[in-house]
């Protein structure tokens, strides 16, 4: 199944906008960069995954990388507390649930994301 | 029933508090400057962005060159950057935020190098590798500029 890239980056971007707060729009951007490079990161991870290209445990491994780079990227742009940075990136992924991630055909992923984010 | 003897020792107590108070404050601003603007912590985090693309790139070629194996060197070299730069941010008074992005840098160098890592006789996808490129080079972009906007020392 295909991954919307687009509609994906739409729903984080709206988690972490929920939890960062008015935003200007530099900074707005700069989540929205984020937001793209995480749902296109997870989409290029899904694909090496059903191509046995990469295990579970790499699949969680670099999820959590670029989690931990997106906050580091919000952080640094908004000056904030690395706690709201990382904040903000749990929400963005973790809007989309479990079942959201199965319509998006992002089930496999649920339960290495829920590692992440308390990982994070 | 109070007498001149505990009025007095009183006031003394309530001297002595204020002396105290106010001593132990003498050192705290009221309001803490920012942390100010250090040259070191930019020329260290370009070091890191050139390692980053050293090493990515590496592992964007075709086997043998992208196996981990043959890639030791330089994760250790990129760890030891990045943490030489964060280093050199911690010696900048009320840093916190520069000093916690570089950690959360420096967690992401280590995930990627845990699912590197894993692969002995593969390499990872090169689309992936060129991800993590993408986000820590974005990250360090953007640490730069959030030192840049810092009051310079005169």
């Amino acid at each position: 199944m295909a991954i919307d890239v687009g509609a994906l980056a739409q729903q984080i971007l709206g988690g972490m906008k929920g939890a960062l707060g008015p935003l200007s729009t530099d900074s707005l951007n700069v989540a929205a960069q984020e937001a793209t490079q995480l749902a296109q990161s997870l989409a290029d991870i899904s694909a090496a995954r059903s191509g046995s290209g990469i295990t579970d445990k790499q699949a969680k491994d670099l999820i959590a990388a670029q989690m931990s780079s997106s906050a580091a990227a919000l952080q640094a742009q908004m000056g904030v507390a690395d706690l709201a940075a990382k904040t903000a990136v749990k929400k963005g992924l973790g809007i989309l649930g479990d079942v959201g991630l199965t319509a998006m055909g992002l089930g496999w992923a649920a339960p290495l994301l829920n590692d992440a984010i308390t990982g994070l | 029933m109070f007498t001149n003897a505990h009025h007095s020792r009183g006031r003394a107590l309530f001297a002595l508090a204020m002396t105290a108070a106010l001593g132990g404050c003498a050192d705290i601003p009221i309001i803490a400057s920012p942390p100010h603007f250090d040259q070191k912590t930019i020329d260290g985090l370009n070091t890191v962005k050139k390692e980053t693309h050293s090493l990515l790139g590496n592992l964007q070629r075709p086997a043998p060159d992208c196996l981990y194996a043959n890639n030791t060197i330089g994760f250790d070299a990129l760890v030891a950057d990045i943490a030489s730069v964060k280093a050199q941010a911690n010696t900048v008074a009320r840093n916190m935020h520069t000093v916690a992005g570089i950690g959360d840098l420096a967690d992401s160098a280590e995930h990627f190098r845990g699912a590197a890592s894993a692969g002995a006789t593969t390499c990872l996808p090169a689309n992936i590798v060129k991800n993590q490129q993408s986000a820590m080079d974005r990250a360090i972009d953007r640490l730069v500029a959030y030192e840049q906007k810092k009051p310079k020392v005169t």
